[in-house]
């Protein structure tokens, strides 16, 4: 907590996962808790507005909590495409793919190209992508540990973790049983 | 109709779940340590301080001058005790 009782945040770039899932479940409140600031690219941004997310995005973004940066620079471009090569190349990516990767691999791409952003986080929910950043040697979550740290703040309980990723679940993001109960389990009180 | 990107993708793992929530944690307590360290050094008479010590030579820069000046502390009391 700072002085005035807001408690600390910090700055992250989130690909579409982990948006959606707080859009499903209701509680974007989780991420303005932890996030001063939400980069999402424009190719993110479009694809959200391509799946019916517009309205719940444009909302962060008029709060300013959600920030579609300016488009990526030829170089950035060519980076996140020579990243979303290597998730459609992971054995765990469902889309061999590369340019269905694109959101994603620019995400990555913003984080390791735009310094002064002081961008300390990737959130990704996405097994391959994940890997990838990780090979990277990026610091990322996922929207379930960020359900995690605010169980352990006392924000969410035991019943509550597993019934928001449930609905997450339900509404089509494919969270496994075993997920979402140690999650509960683990992180709820 | 709302949808999901990539319906079919695999997701994190419970066990990659224990690793986000300990790097989110780092990463806030970090923050933190920032926030905190800045509000001392951004302090003037604590700035004054730092500035006189390194003038002096005594230190070489203001890590070595907290670090010297703690250990003279925890030194001091230890030895009241």
């Amino acid at each position: 907590m700072t002085e005035t009782g807001e408690p600390d945040k910090i700055v992250v770039v989130s690909n579409t996962g982990p948006l959606i899932s707080a859009f499903q479940c209701g509680r974007t409140d989780l991420l303005r808790r932890y996030f001063s600031v939400i980069y999402i690219t424009p190719s993110e941004f479009a694809e959200l507005n391509q799946h019916g997310w517009a309205e719940d995005v444009q909302r962060l973004i008029s709060e300013g909590l959600v920030v579609v940066v300016e488009a990526l620079t030829a170089r950035e471009k060519e980076e996140a495409e020579q990243v979303a090569q290597r998730i459609a190349a992971d054995p765990s990516s469902s889309d061999p793919d590369w340019r269905s990767h694109i959101p994603e691999a620019e995400a990555i791409a913003l984080m390791q190209r735009r310094s002064s952003l002081m961008i300390e986080q990737i959130l990704l929910d996405e097994k391959s992508a994940r890997r990838v950043a990780q090979q990277m040697g990026l610091p990322l979550s996922g929207f379930p540990g960020l359900l995690g740290r605010a169980g352990l703040d006392g924000m969410v309980t035991q019943a509550e973790i597993r019934q928001l990723l449930k609905a997450c679940q339900h509404h089509g993001t494919r969270y496994s049983d075993a997920l979402i109960e140690t999650a509960a389990q683990t992180y709820g009180r | 109709m709302k949808t999901i990107p990539e319906p079919q993708a695999e997701l994190l793992s419970a066990q990659d779940m224990h690793g986000d929530v300990a790097s989110l944690t780092a990463a806030l307590e970090r923050r933190r340590a920032e926030r905190r360290a800045y509000g001392i050094l951004a302090r003037p008479d604590v700035r004054a301080m730092l500035d006189k010590l390194i003038a002096s030579g005594a230190c070489a820069n203001e890590e070595e001058a907290i670090e010297r000046a703690l250990k003279t502390l925890v030194t001091a009391i230890m030895s009241a005790a």
